[in-house]
């Protein structure tokens, strides 16, 4: 128990002096690399699972040669299985301030209905009024918003208007938030699908 | 993606809503280790040859969200005399250069030991089962794996140069058991480790800590697993120096142990070829669980050099040496100690 409450202040007291004489002030310490078995491991890219003592053993011998012998055959973090099939098919961004693949995500997604407008530089999306086969007291439009080049769930926005039809007359219906989030996520998953796809 | 997919939707599914996409990106890797070990015990005028081939294949599977964390996982392959197949848990990065493993979490106090330079390579006489001294810096570092390890990003808490580690895992809901013949599982664990990086004139200066404890479900032990351990190493120009030391108690099958590790040692890289050289000298007075403690010591001295010769990228060639001298409950055994030489090259991929 002595040895625990020891080691328990020895540790900060060790820090503190540690810092106290702190030589590295004004000096860019990224670019000191600790030789310490954990950064040792981080640094040299292996991808071998820690855990265990012989986990960590292994991770670090592992560590060390690619270290010492500037990473891999297949390159410093071995071979990424995307990149077999990588080839040179890009997706044209030329002039578009929009993420493409939200772009074509969302056209795909909605191929089925008749679009009303459609403007790539503004990122606007808007279908004119659609009725299913299933349903033909009820029909929907779907305006789109893509706002920002970067491909995340911010730079998507959907709105979803529907009518249902009462007494000859379309009578609108209170929106529903959840459809418009299900159908953000429906675009965003076959615009992920279309990026790994191309990369 | 952060926001779900559900495909419950009702206007999603009408419309023809994609379906979930290959989310992660994947990349394999490992190393094959192939060799000739010779060994000399002390008891034999005869040397024994044999070859040595360790391979490992590791999948790695990882995926960075819109917030820019990146979760990461997979799973290796291992033949390293026993097969075994080994998972990695989760390991989440943050935007900020922190991490956080989850399930194989580990020791946060082994991560910051120190790699102190010594003799490399495949070699060395298996010490009797008996012998239970300390063999490393992480010695008695183990834990349950349902856990977490917590990694600060380079120089935090404001301090340049410093990261720390804290990890815990549990496991309290083992069966208590007794005599000498239960093998001892490991309970609650809880590490701290530190790391001070700093620059003296023109060298680079590594300081490294970490406390282990953990408890287990023998009624019999009367040690919990505590040990610690301090370590240095001062890297300038193409020679690097380090020296690192552990004490403390621990368990390990029906046994406890409470011991101590030391190691020194220098490398210097000329070019392609590294040299290293280190000696290592661990101890321990191991009593099985339930018995009176002997008062005899186990040890394991070690000395020993290598030369490794970068072959290519990813293949190094390397040319060892060690002697040891080995001591169970105080009397030298000749059987596992003398000479080693190992003639090998490791294949990372």
């Amino acid at each position: 128990m002595n040895r625990k409450l020891i080691l328990i202040f020895l540790l900060p007291i060790l820090s503190f002096l540690l810092t106290s004489c702190n030589e590295t002030r004004g000096i860019d310490t990224s670019q000191l690399e600790a030789q310490t078995q954990g950064e040792i491991i981080k640094r040299s890219g292996t991808t071998f699972p820690g855990g265990t003592q012989e986990e960590h053993q292994l991770a670090l011998a592992d560590a060390e040669n690619r270290l010492k012998s500037g990473g891999g055959l297949l390159g410093k973090k071995g071979l990424s299985l995307g990149e077999i099939n990588k080839s040179e098919k890009t997706t044209a961004t030329i002039g578009l301030p929009i993420n493409p693949y939200l772009w074509k995500g969302s056209l795909e997604t909605i191929d089925f209905m008749p679009l009303a407008s459609v403007d790539p530089f503004a990122g606007i999306i808007i279908t004119d009024w659609y009725a299913n086969q299933g349903a033909p007291n009820e029909r929907c439009k779907i305006n789109i918003f893509i706002k920002g080049y970067e491909m995340k769930t911010d730079n998507l926005k959907v709105n979803s208007f529907c009518q249902s039809l009462s007494n000859g007359q379309w009578v609108d219906i209170k929106n529903n938030i959840d459809n418009d989030a299900k159908l953000e996520n429906a675009i965003l998953n076959k615009a992920k699908k279309i990026r790994l796809s191309q990369s | 993606m952060k926001k779900e997919l559900l495909l419950a939707s009702a206007l999603a599914s009408t419309m023809g809503a994609a379906g979930i996409a290959e989310a992660a990106s994947a990349t394999f890797s490992g190393h094959t280790r192939v060799g000739v070990e010779g060994e000399n015990p002390d008891s034999s005028d005869s040397d024994t040859v044999a070859e040595k081939q360790l391979n490992n294949f590791t999948v790695s599977i990882s995926e960075t969200t819109d917030a820019g964390v990146t979760i990461a996982t997979g799973f290796s392959l291992t033949d390293e005399g026993s097969a075994e197949s080994d998972a990695s848990g989760l390991t989440l990065t943050f935007t900020d250069g922190s991490s956080l493993q989850l399930i194989e979490a580990g020791s946060a106090s082994a991560a910051h030991a120190v790699s102190v330079p010594g003799g490399g390579g495949e070699l060395g006489i298996s010490n009797t089962s008996t012998n239970n001294s300390a063999g490393a810096l992480t010695t008695g570092a183990s834990s349950d794996k349902v856990g977490f390890d917590y990694a600060t990003a380079a120089d935090a808490f404001g301090i340049e140069g410093f990261s720390a580690n804290v990890s815990a895992a549990f496991n309290s809901d083992v069966s208590e058991t007794s005599g000498a013949n239960a093998t001892v599982t490991l309970e609650n664990a809880y590490a701290v480790g530190v790391t001070y990086v700093t620059t003296a004139g023109d060298s680079t200066v590594t300081v490294g800590a970490g406390y282990h404890d953990a408890t287990n479900n023998s009624q019999s032990a009367t040690k919990d697993n505590a040990v610690y351990h301090v370590g240095a190493t001062v890297e300038t120009g193409d020679l690097t120096v380090g020296a690192g030391f552990m004490d403390g108690d621990w368990v390990a099958e029906n046994n406890q142990m409470q011991g101590s590790f030391a190691s020194v040692g220098a490398k210097y890289v000329s070019g392609d070829i590294t040299f290293n050289v280190g000696a290592t000298s661990g101890d321990a007075k191991d009593e099985v669980l339930g018995t009176t403690a002997a008062s005899a010591e186990d040890s394991v001295d070690v000395i020993g050099a290598s030369v490794d010769y970068v072959i290519a990228s990813g293949v190094t060639g390397t040319v060892g040496y060690r002697n040891q001298d080995s001591n169970d409950e105080g009397a030298s055994v000749a059987a596992t100690s003398g000479s080693s030489w190992y003639v090998g090259a490791t294949v990372s991929f």
